[in-house]
């Protein structure tokens, strides 16, 4: 493991891993402050990419950021988990279930195309100003894409394994939780994704709204007060807020459907390889458990 | 099998991860509403405070800074309140807030009241504290524009689309007619609204007195011709519905009477004030021109005609209010109100009642100590 890591992390590969994306960042900042020096755009609109920067260190540093980002972490995270699992929930009986799927299949695609934004103060009418609204305006719009890849995940199952878990005698418990979960989860993470991302905008959406405190607040504060510089900086703050949900989730994804990762699929089986070995020598017969194997990579 | 094997042992964690942060999440969303509190502070001594939930235009700000300072020296508290705020934005009418049942008080607009009791609804206003409009409308210092006359033929800035029916209302004051005049909405954001008078893209913009000042702050003149009798018309009234002030008479006052308090310390210690304000919203102080004008701005609105009838109802601005909405068509003139039945003074005495040397003390005492 420590190995792996030392190896990930040694200067010649992270160098060849990031110098793409520090050139194209050079270039952006190029563009950015060429446009200010020919005046292309105006410094109270856009701020010298430094300023953010000091911002952003002297906001980090202070004590009163870290009420808001909890805040807005809070609502987003509890507003991702509340919406993947009505997602989850409404998916798998639609995905089970023609009539179930006759039933909601309607009401969530209308509840897609309905711009959220424009509910999301009858939201905070209905549900308040504490934390509830923002969670709930949250979990609304991260919703969509969970129920929908869920439940592609559960139709798209393939065909033929089910005809043979049918054969093998398998009772649709079995086949639910042995061939349709861990078939779908790939397509279902895709939508767990893209909910993570949405959770937060949703966030900020009712922060914007309504709020005591959160990034967004902090936000529409400075930029009224035209403390731009800090405004772009708890923008940036926003992003690495989302890229830290996205990277959860993406790590969550390779841990759970590890077959769908070469590396990880050989260093599982190769743990399960010395073990077994280990538990031969111990016992000093045949292993009993089942050998390590490739065969079930997709 | 070793596959099946492997991939149930891992549906089984997913499953159950998903379905923890499922109950976790829905135990989040459906659970009760108060823990993003705390701009009212503390619970009061010996448990005895009685929870008030009130309504402001803005998350807890200097602009607002009676609360900020009553919590700090201790007023809430000795009125035996535990307050609490429900912060509301341009989109959520405010006595919307008292409709549902989210507060039991709300600093409301004259406008905002006026239409809700022309609907039927019973909101009372019992306090206001400033006595000037917190919105209005301005140019930039070097404009040709010296009255709402000289809008004719321009294109005029606004904060939200809510704004058209206060400009309606000055156009036609003024004689003007509306289709001559362009409108569009700005927003509230101060280098947006700098750049677009900047770049002539708007002549005059209508908005709140506190983007107003930001601005001014930041070197960009701007020169106000908002009408004088629109001008006096009191920003964010109290709005309260009977039934709640019927119940909860008492915390209502002890919550008023250190609103007062307060108010009052503004007027006499800005020192004291900039020092709470600075410690409880430091992010308002990150651009020290726009905090210092913001809390200068504060204490200039909240002047009291009387100094010892602060919050004191004038039902002639009202009168006046009610004229603007009924000149902008907002409301016909058969839908007017009895202004006296919307204002019910009855509180004031017993708000204003206290010892204004303890407070001025207790502010000296505040700022010597800290």
């Amino acid at each position: 493991m420590a190995r792996r890591v030392l190896h990930a992390l040694s200067p010649a590969r992270l160098g060849r891993r990031l110098w793409p994306p520090l050139v194209f960042l050079a270039i952006l900042l190029g563009l950015w402050e060429l446009a200010l020096a020919v005046e292309y755009v105006s410094e109270s609109i856009l701020p010298h990419p430094k300023d953010i920067v000091v911002s952003f260190w002297e906001l980090i540093g202070s004590e009163f950021v870290w009420d808001d980002i909890g805040a807005t972490l809070w609502e987003s995270v509890a507003g991702f988990a509340l919406g993947a699992a009505l997602g989850l929930a409404l998916a798998i009986p639609s995905g089970l279930s023609p009539v179930m799927r006759q039933m909601l299949g309607p009401y969530a695609v209308a509840l897609q195309v309905t711009p959220r934004i424009a509910i999301a103060p009858l939201i905070i009418a209905w549900a308040g100003f504490g934390y509830s609204s923002k969670i709930w305006i949250a979990a609304i719009i991260a919703f969509f894409p969970v129920y929908v890849n869920a439940l592609t995940g559960i139709l798209t199952v393939d065909e033929d394994a089910r005809e043979m878990f049918r054969s093998l005698g398998a009772s649709r418990w079995q086949t639910f939780t042995h061939l349709m979960v861990p078939g779908s989860l790939p397509i279902m993470f895709a939508g767990l994704k893209t909910a993570a991302g949405l959770a937060l905008v949703g966030a900020v959406v009712g922060e914007f709204i309504s709020a005591e405190r959160g990034l967004g607040v902090l936000v529409q504060q400075f930029s009224s007060q035209l403390a731009i510089s800090d405004a772009f900086a708890v923008i940036l703050m926003l992003m690495f807020l989302g890229l830290l949900l996205y990277g959860a989730m993406e790590w969550l994804e390779r841990t759970t459907v590890f077959w769908l990762h070469d590396a990880r699929l050989v260093a599982r089986s190769r743990r399960r390889a010395a073990k077994a070995e280990k538990k031969m020598a111990r016992d000093g017969g045949v292993p009993s458990g089942p050998q390590p194997t490739l065969a079930g990579r997709r | 099998m070793q596959t099946r094997r492997e991939t149930r042992v891992f549906s089984s964690k997913a499953l159950l991860a998903v379905m923890a942060a499922g109950v976790v999440a829905i135990g989040a969303g459906c659970g009760s509403d108060d823990e993003e509190g705390g701009g009212g502070g503390g619970s009061g001594g010996g448990g005895e405070s009685q929870e008030i939930v009130y309504n402001l235009p803005t998350p807890p700000s200097a602009l607002f800074y009676p609360t900020l300072v009553a919590e700090e020296l201790g007023f809430f508290e000795e009125e035996g309140v535990s307050p609490k705020l429900a912060p509301a934005a341009e989109e959520i009418s405010a006595t919307a807030f008292l409709d549902n049942g989210d507060a039991d008080v709300s600093f409301a607009d004259v406008d905002e009241i006026i239409l809700a009791r022309s609907k039927g609804g019973g909101h009372q206003a019992i306090f206001s504290p400033q006595h000037t409009n917190t919105a209005g409308i301005v140019v930039p210092d070097g404009s040709d524009i010296q009255d709402m006359s000289g809008i004719e033929g321009k294109t005029v800035g606004l904060e939200s689309e809510d704004s058209t029916r206060f400009l309606d209302a000055m156009l036609k004051e003024a004689g003007v007619d509306k289709g001559s005049v362009d409108t569009a909405v700005v927003g509230t954001s101060g280098p947006l609204i700098a750049k677009t008078l900047e770049d002539g893209k708007i002549h005059a913009y209508v908005g709140n007195a506190s983007d107003f000042t930001a601005l001014s702050a930041n070197d960009v003149a701007l020169r106000n011709i908002t009408p004088e009798d629109v001008g006096r018309i009191d920003g964010n009234p109290l709005a309260v519905l009977p039934d709640t002030l019927k119940e909860k008479r008492k915390a209502i006052v002890g919550f008023l009477r250190a609103w007062a308090k307060a108010q009052y310390v503004g007027q006499v210690n800005r020192e004291v004030v900039e020092e709470i304000a600075r410690k409880k919203v430091p992010a308002e102080w990150r651009n020290e021109a726009s905090g210092e004008a913001a809390l200068d701005l504060a204490i200039t609105l909240m002047k009291p005609d009387d100094p010892k009838r602060i919050g004191d109802l004038r039902p002639d601005v009202w009168d006046t209010g009610q004229d603007v909405l009924v000149t902008a068509g907002v409301i016909e003139q058969g839908d007017t109100i009895n202004v006296e039945e919307a204002l019910d003074d009855s509180l004031i005495a017993e708000i204003n009642d206290w010892d204004r040397a303890e407070v001025e003390a207790a502010a000296e005492k505040y700022g010597g100590g800290s």
